[in-house]
């Protein structure tokens, strides 16, 4: 009944407007006077050069007229029936009305905006257009091509080591900060050794060094040599490889509220570490990782690399629990959100459901790009009410699969095309009730809802039968891994909403980087991911260097040179160092895209090698030490925690984990949302190789801030808290590897002095000074009092008092903190 | 214990506390860098902490604040699969609200609630519906309310996390529903678990407190060396104090948690003694801790009565909601009650809340679906009104017909009672100036004594 009072008034409004027609047709509209105003009071403020609401602004004659984000034209001069904005204004269904609130048009402004269509929609030259908003935002400094400035003239010529010193150094002159001195030697092999490979360096490595910084070969070349050295070590790659992990939001289950696992995501994670400790190019990496699959190969072997990269998009985050309304449209936006935030340092999604607010991503852009993914075969890892995976990309010949699959294909293919059937009509029933809705009737739309039901209840049906299917065919080598779909062009889904298309939008690159289109042959033929990958990894996109060379920076210095390293927009921090930034992308590419070469560097600047220690002149000048005159002292993350215990321990299992987690059976996977994945596994070996879930993290890593695999996690926190100090105080697993570490203490050697050193050595990388054994000497007097006092056996005693010790030693900053 | 105990103490203390570890210079360090400091409320403020307590799986509206039935007059507007409240239900005597008669005490102590009967739910599916109720998102990782609270509000006893879970079972969400997200992790919820170890890591695995006393005297002595040598560095500072307020928490948490020190007659207004079995049996114990941390300055407290599995989502047969409410009803009540008699109602929020409805037709034999058109949450103390109904359904219980409440509108207005504008409490994350309410939510003025 609501519905009805309204459009009758609607229509008595038409009428009258119809009857007022005959009387003043023939007076003439004047744009300025009559029309204009109306624009600008009522519809500017969303449609203008704040907002273009809907991909569409009444404020500019060279836009008007186009086609709007709804695939319609808000005015079409001489037709007024095929004038949206005529619709609009009249239509009382508040998803569609115009304005959306406040009072509608008067009657007379109507007429007005229908007499001025029906002649013509003269929009005269000399109407004041207001300044376009996107020549604004493309003058942003990360949209501007990257710059080859030449390293600044410095005052101390002396103190530089290498290009990068002297960006630093001049900004630091001009500011008047003196750099700290150079770091300890003892503080900067630690800290290289964790940046690199995340764990301890060896007693005997930090004496090597030692005597080749202070005699041998000098220190800038025993710096480099111990670079080169670290580099070269498989830790190497299970290190960054982690931290690529965290930006691509890597997780061995998929996210959906039942949070299948995925015993095949271990190949991608994989070959992230593998990829880094080959130094792939970073152009090459990404071009794999998005359209792997699509490139060519020389082997089945080089094919199947390729393949298992795009693991990469696989790996967007699965949402709900049903077959017949799967909300791709979400994974799809996941994929774009990580693939702007990590590679672009873009914010794309925000342009979803309408233009971005703030950086020039219009939703024709986002489209634009989702038409990409919509064109891509995701693979399905089984949900709630299709306990199967689907689409998963095999690793055999494409005959070998044959073979095995020919007793079940034709069954499968034919409950496949069944299930695909039912979907594509629940689509289009979908669409045609939301088109309708606003007109029909409550008796009527319960019916379409009953209708829709019946079809997807059906739908749902048809896909339990073809996950059983799916269950009883034979296993084969697969990869969670993506590869080229059902090849179309996106329509912008109005306000986010699928089941509300707009205009159809030709798969493209964003107007701000250079708005390439797909080659006509592709277009047809590919999903564009290929080209896509191009463009993004061109020497010529402005974002893809910066970025990444960002990133680097951030994770050996603390913070990026831009410290939004995932938001190089127009919200996100301008660059401590522009030039420096530029210089660096220029020389990461000229090498190749090499990353090693990037480390190197770094690493072998001698602003890296400075000390952490504070100068309260500085202080007063650059608190936050945004000039880098000091080495930001950084704790260490999770992983590197439990990794280091483990080494003290000696129980670290340091062979790579080149088999899937102990998944349970496939066959019997039962996951609902009442009854998730949740199990976990024990593990010996590094942190990297855990299993990883989506829905429930393990406590550890969320006491230590550890990486959060639902988004892009850009830098881990430094926090601070009790449960962290509970942790180190009462843990079991750590009193485990103290007992275990006091073991090889008091195993290796004879006097507590010996004894003590191994312990210092091992833990904090030096000896202790006298002061601090004699503290150490009293604790273990202490406790063995105390122990005796309590009863225990002497051997026990022995192993608790320097199992204390050790705890002690854990607790402390030196440790926790790399200097 | 031994003298050395004793006097062993007081020697930690001062080697920790501000007054011996470079004095000035740290409390300056830790009053500015604090993250978890009291903040002021950006107005004044009605309450100053809330209990949340949310029902996993979907409360029936019909069968508990919101009744339907032919007895009143409900006739299913002919529907045939049309299902009245099947537990009959009566009126408080003070106020009149309406409640189901599987909730006895709940209504007994209406005059203090006040119920939202025309609450939409964010999406159909109970893993998105609770996370929207939790996070104001049914999709992406968001923070949790009680992330914002403590982010907005800090803490007044640093002893405690200021956002706890005391949660048997994880909900549907899984431990999204607590996480602090891309808030500094500090204001993410702690999980208390009923049992002999309520928080990971509060005990020690095999030694005595003596040990560890002279364990920390060392680090400490040590860390105090290493900070005085870095005097501005306020993570170290803070770092140092940790171990403190983590060597008071082993004392301050098992004491908050030991209920036995409650009187006699509380624990029978909990039904703590009660023998009680199944799913929700923990709840008279978790309703008066959550009691006890409030009163010890724990600003966001969330009680979870289920997991993901068993609990209120009874599609095949309804009559399981008479045994989930009867393990929950008494002990709810009783916190109220006891809120209420301790002076502490008046700033202390109570909010009960589930992800979504259930169909007022019949699903299956017995049971019914999820329906997000419509459902019922209430609220106590705060500045709330009391004994008060906000909005209604149609006849059926169907779909809202007055004043219909988003769950953005039900943060906002819980925010705005803590003295928080929903608009003002932002973090800038990826370029944007994030909130709990997104772009939306209105403060519901009607509900507001």
């Amino acid at each position: 009944m609501k519905k009805i009072a309204p459009t009758f008034a609607t229509m008595v409004a038409i009428l009258l407007l119809s009857l007022a027609k005959f009387a003043i047709a023939s007076e003439p509209v004047d744009f300025s006077n009559d029309i204009q105003p109306i624009f600008a009071k009522r519809c500017i403020e969303c449609h203008g050069p704040e907002e273009q609401n809907g991909g569409m602004r009444l404020d500019q004659k060279r836009t008007v007229f186009s086609e709007a984000d709804s695939g319609h034209r808000a005015i079409v001069a001489n037709n007024v029936e095929e004038s949206e904005l005529v619709k609009r204004v009249q239509s009382s269904d508040p998803d569609n009305q115009m304005p959306p609130e406040g009072e509608r048009l008067t009657t007379k402004q109507l007429d007005l905006l229908e007499r001025w269509i029906a002649g013509g929609a003269l929009w005269p030259d000399k109407a004041i257009d207001t300044a376009n908003h996107s020549d604004a935002t493309s003058t942003h400094w990360s949209f501007l091509p990257i710059e080859s400035p030449n390293p600044p003239v410095v005052r101390d010529i002396e103190w530089s080591w290498n290009e990068i010193d002297r960006f630093l150094q001049s900004k630091r002159e001009a500011s008047g900060l003196i750099a700290s001195d150079d770091s300890d030697l003892r503080a900067l092999i630690r800290r290289a050794t964790y940046d690199l490979t995340g764990l301890p360096p060896t007693p005997d490595e930090v004496s090597e060094f030692l005597i080749e910084a202070q005699t041998a070969i000098g220190k800038k070349e025993a710096i480099e040599k111990l670079v080169d050295r670290l580099l070269s070590q498989v830790n190497y790659g299970e290190r960054w490889g982690r931290h690529w992990m965290d930006w691509v939001r890597y997780a061995d289950t998929s996210g959906d509220n039942s949070d299948y696992p995925i015993p095949e995501a271990y190949l991608y994670r994989n070959y992230i570490i593998d990829a880094f400790n080959a130094d792939l190019p970073y152009d090459r990496f990404l071009i794999e990782q998005i359209a792997g699959d699509l490139l060519p190969s020389e082997s089945l072997a080089q094919k199947n690399r390729q393949t298992i990269a795009t693991g990469y998009l696989a790996m967007a985050r699965r949402f709900g629990s049903l077959v017949e309304r799967y909300p791709w449209h979400l994974t799809i936006e996941d994929t774009i959100d990580n693939l702007g935030k990590t590679v672009l340092g873009l914010t794309l999604a925000c342009a979803r459901c309408h233009d971005h607010k703030f950086d020039p991503i219009s939703t024709r852009d986002y489209y634009g790009i989702y038409g990409i993914f919509a064109s891509t075969q995701y693979p399905m890892p089984g949900l709630e009410l299709f306990k199967a995976q689907r689409d998963f990309v095999p690793l055999i010949p494409s005959d070998e699969v044959a073979d095995v699959m020919q007793p079940f294909q034709k069954e499968i293919d034919k409950l496949e095309t069944e299930l695909e059937t039912l979907l594509a009509k629940c689509e289009t029933q979908a669409i045609e009730d939301a088109a309708v809705s606003s007109e029909a009737t409550i008796a009527e739309q319960r019916k379409r809802r009953k209708d829709l039901d019946t079809m997807m209840l059906k739908a749902r049906k048809a896909g339990e039968k073809l996950a059983e299917a799916l269950k009883k065919a034979p296993a084969i080598p697969t990869a969670y891994a993506v590869q080229d779909g059902r090849i179309q062009d996106a329509r912008i889904q109005i306000k986010g909403e699928p089941d509300r298309p707009g205009a159809a939008v030709p798969r493209k690159f964003p107007d701000v980087l250079g708005a390439f289109a797909l080659p006509e042959d592709v277009e047809a033929s590919s999903s564009g991911r290929l080209q896509l990958a191009n463009w993004i990894a061109s020497g010529k996109n402005p974002l893809t260097a910066r970025v990444i060379v960002n990133r680097v920076w951030q994770r050996h210095f603390g913070v990026g040179l831009v410290a939004s390293t995932s938001d190089f927009g127009l919200r996100g921090e301008l660059p401590s160092h522009p030039e420096l930034l530029d210089w660096l992308a220029n020389d990461f590419m000229q090498n190749g895209w090499s990353i090693k070469h990037l480390h190197r560097r770094l690493m072998t600047s001698r602003t890296y090698q400075l000390s952490s220690r504070d100068s309260k002149a500085n202080i007063a000048i650059d608190p936050t030490n945004r000039l880098y005159w000091k080495f930001n002292r950084l704790r260490l993350d999770a992983e590197s925690i439990r990794d280091t215990l483990l080494v003290l321990g000696d129980s670290l299992d340091p062979n790579p984990m080149t088999e899937p987690h102990p998944f349970p059976e496939k066959a019997n996977w039962d996951f609902t949302q009442h009854y998730p994945f949740k199990d976990d596994y024990a593990s010996q070996k590094r942190s990297v190789y855990m299993m990883t879930k989506r829905l429930t993290a393990k406590v550890y890593f969320q006491t230590f801030d550890g990486p959060d695999p639902n988004v892009c996690t850009s830098d881990r926190d430094q926090s601070v808290t009790p449960l962290q100090a509970l942790y180190f105080v009462n843990d079991a697993f750590l009193h485990d590897q103290a007992n275990l570490f006091a073991d090889r203490v008091t195993e290796g050697s004879a006097s507590d002095q010996q004894r003590l050193n191994y312990a210092f050595d091992h833990i904090l990388c030096r000896i202790p000074t006298d002061e601090e054994s004699q503290m150490m000497l009293d604790h273990l007097k202490n406790v063995r009092e105390q122990l005796v006092e309590s009863k225990h056996v002497e051997l026990e005693i022995e192993r608790q008092a320097w199992s204390s010790l050790t705890r002690s030693l854990l607790r402390l900053n030196e440790f926790l903190y790399l200097d | 214990m031994s003298k050395r105990h004793l006097h062993r103490r007081p020697l930690i203390r001062s080697l920790f506390g501000s007054s011996l570890l470079m004095p000035g210079v740290l409390s300056n360090l830790l009053a500015a860098d604090n993250p978890m400091r009291a903040r002021q409320s950006h107005f004044a403020a009605s309450a100053k902490r809330i209990i949340f307590i949310y029902a996993t799986g979907g409360v029936s509206h019909i069968d508990s604040f919101d009744p339907k039935s032919t007895d009143n007059g409900h006739d299913g507007s002919g529907d045939e699969r049309w299902m009245g409240s099947i537990f009959g239900s009566d009126r408080n005597a003070k106020c009149g609200t309406e409640v189901s008669n599987i909730f006895p005490h709940l209504r007994d102590v209406m005059d203090e609630i006040c119920v939202i009967r025309s609450m939409k739910a964010s999406h159909f599916d109970h893993s998105e519906a609770t996370l929207g109720m939790h996070t104001g998102s049914a999709t992406f990782a968001r923070p949790s309310m009680g992330s914002w609270v403590s982010y907005g509000l800090g803490t007044v006893n640093e002893n405690l996390p200021s956002f706890m879970v005391i949660a048997p079972f994880l909900p549907y969400g899984g431990t999204q529903v607590y996480a602090s997200d891309f808030l500094p992790a500090c204001h993410q919820g702690t999980r208390v678990i009923p049992g002999d170890n309520p928080i990971a890591n509060l005990r020690s695995p095999e030694l005595g407190r003596d040990l560890q006393d002279l364990e920390l005297k060392l680090s400490g002595s040590m860390n105090k060396r290493h900070a005085s040598e870095r005097p501005f560095d306020s993570e170290l500072a803070a770092r140092i104090k940790s171990f403190e307020t983590a060597f008071e928490m082993q004392q301050a948490a098992p004491e908050a948690f030991d209920v036995s020190q409650e009187p006699a007659h509380i624990r029978k207004l909990y039904g703590l003694d009660r023998k009680v079995k199944g799913p929700g049996a923990d709840f008279a114990w978790q309703c008066l801790v959550a009691r006890r941390l409030a009163e010890r300055g724990v600003r966001f407290i969330e009680l979870i009565d289920t997991g993901s599995r068993p609990n209120w989502d009874s599609h095949g047969e309804i009559k399981e909601h008479a045994d989930l409410a009867k393990n929950v009803d008494q002990p709810t009540a009783a916190l109220i009650t006891d809120l209420k008699q301790r002076g502490m109602l008046d700033d202390t929020i109570v909010l009960w809340a589930t992800e979504f409805g259930r169909t007022p037709t019949r699903e299956g034999k017995n049971g019914r679906g999820h329906h997000r058109d419509c459902f019922s949450v209430w609220l106590a103390g705060g500045g709330f009104k009391s004994g008060h109904v906000h909005g209604t359904t149609d006849d059926i219980g169907k779909y809202t017909v007055e004043n219909p409440v988003e769950v953005h509108d039900l943060h906002a207005t819980v925010l705005h009672q803590m003295g928080i504008d929903h608009e003002r409490l932002t973090f800038r994350h990826a370029g944007r100036d994030f909130r709990l309410t997104d772009v939306h939510g209105r403060i519901l003025q009607d509900i507001i004594a």
